[in-house]
């Protein structure tokens, strides 16, 4: 069975850096990667779709972030990409615990999840597999 | 958390209405015209006489041009032609020609005395919704910038069980990095409340601006040396301003030492500090040649605690936040101009306590 692709945006380097290295011993780290801006994560996903390239299965986002947020992300991808990779499953992640973002996030039709950070390795495993 | 408030005072007027002539009710407004304002009811008082129809028409006629509500009706008073009625209420009714005249036995300075005490209240109330609100973001900010660390550790010791010794060594570096930022939150905590601590005690005084504007950059000296940094400073405040000087040190140390630090590699740092007089109010401003910064990007959380743009460049992310706070203490102001690689200028408005 062919594995998943993941792609994670979040603005905490640590974050990041730190899921690689977890996934590093696994047969998917080459399934996954990362973008620390939802900017260039956007510009990545339409050059994606031009060149008709494989894109993500699961986008896992933050929705704190400077610049571009995980909801701003969430209107630009639903409008312009979404239509394009409609497979797609966008799961919001934040480090805040208000039920008013939970609410919000998940009123997008394109996001399946609403995790409160951590996402735990056994559940981002699990991504890869179903 | 508890919200404090303070309660408005309630405050009744009583009016007293008489139906001399019954069928000709009385243009109130006219009368009001005199009546505080901020009163929160009107009790009326109605002569024996007046019919029930009369009492409502009353009623409605006083709360459409009072736009207060009537609370109370009561009968109380013989309706007699051109006779000031004088009751023990504060208020009284004079009928002159079968009209009605409002007076008050207030006295005019107790009015205001009301009035004023009023107003101090509704202030108070606004200060303490100010607080109240940046009390509320303030935590959320601290517990959001808390949570990632704290979310990476969790994840750190849910992988490390299951890694191998040079596994776990890969991962040490993550928990010394999280510790270190909560330790920087938590530092940053305490300074915070020190210097909340230390408002209280704090009086104003009257300053020489230039005499602390000189100390400041004394205290700095090893680092100007060092960065060969030029500064050059300019007052323009004519006289003594009455302030705290401890906030003022405070205020100037941060930005001083903020334009020392985000200087460039290339050049050595030239810094103006300038004061012009508005008034008695002061305007200072730093302006340096530094590496500046994208305010596009990070105007909106400058001034919040913890957040930091220079990763590279070592600092806790307090300082703006505390002297902003300092600053609008008593109405002030403060504003930033900057370009990356050009350099910042920050605007302070200081008013005099």
């Amino acid at each position: 069975m062919k594995a998943n692709i993941i792609m994670m945006i979040d603005d905490d380097q640590d974050t990041l850096t730190l899921y690689q290295l977890s996934l590093k011993e696994t047969s998917f780290s080459s399934n996954f990667f990362t973008y620390d801006n939802a900017k260039t994560a956007i510009a990545y996903l339409q050059a994606c779709i031009e060149k008709q390239q494989p894109v993500p299965t699961y986008i896992i986002i933050d929705l704190n972030m400077p610049e571009m947020d995980g909801f701003q992300f969430l209107s630009v991808f639903e409008d312009k990409i979404y239509p394009h990779m409609p497979n797609a499953r966008v799961i919001t992640t934040t480090s805040s615990i208000r039920e008013k973002d939970k609410e919000e996030a998940l009123q997008y039709r394109s996001v399946t999840d609403f995790i409160s950070k951590p996402i735990s390795k056994p559940y981002l495993l699990k991504l890869f597999q179903d | 958390m508890t919200k404090k408030t303070v309660e408005k005072p309630v405050f009744f007027l009583k009016i007293i209405g008489i139906s001399a002539t019954s069928h000709e009710l009385p243009p109130i407004k006219t009368l009001i015209g005199s009546l505080p304002t901020f009163m929160d009811g009107i009790t009326l008082v109605t002569s024996h006489d007046m019919g029930t129809d009369d009492k409502r028409r009353l009623v409605k006629i006083i709360e459409d041009e009072t736009m207060l509500p009537v609370k109370e009706v009561k009968n109380g008073i013989k309706a007699e032609k051109n006779i000031i009625y004088t009751t023990a209420s504060d208020h009284n009714i004079m009928i002159e020609d079968g009209k009605f005249v409002l007076t008050t036995s207030l006295k005019k300075a107790e009015i205001e005395k009301l009035k004023t005490s009023n107003e101090e209240l509704q202030q108070r109330n606004k200060e303490l919704q100010v607080i109240n609100a940046y009390m509320e973001n303030f935590v959320h900010a601290v517990a959001h910038d808390m949570r990632s660390p704290v979310a990476n550790l969790k994840y750190l010791t849910d992988v490390f069980a299951s890694a191998d010794t040079e596994g776990q060594k890969q991962y040490l570096p993550f928990i010394s990095k999280s510790i270190e930022k909560l330790d920087n939150i938590l530092r940053g905590l305490v300074q915070i409340i020190d210097i909340k601590g230390q408002q209280i005690d704090a009086e104003a005084e009257e300053i020489e601006i230039g005499k602390v504007i000189a100390d400041v950059v004394d205290e700095e000296h090893g680092l100007i040396a060092d960065t060969q940094a030029k500064i050059i400073i300019e007052n323009h405040y004519p006289h003594k301003f009455r302030y705290i000087r401890g906030y003022l040190e405070i205020i100037l140390r941060n930005l001083l030492s903020n334009a020392l630090k985000y200087r460039k590699k290339e050049a050595s740092p030239q810094i103006n500090i300038k004061v012009i007089a508005d008034n008695r109010d002061a305007i200072l401003s730093i302006k340096d040649n530094g590496i500046g910064m994208d305010l596009v990007k990070n105007k909106d959380k400058l001034f919040m605690p913890f957040k930091r743009f220079r990763k590279d460049i070592p600092g806790l992310g307090i300082g703006l936040h505390i002297i902003k706070t300092l600053i609008e203490k008593n109405g002030g102001k403060i504003s930033v101009e900057s370009e990356v690689d050009k350099g910042t200028e920050f605007s302070v408005y200081l008013k005099e306590f």
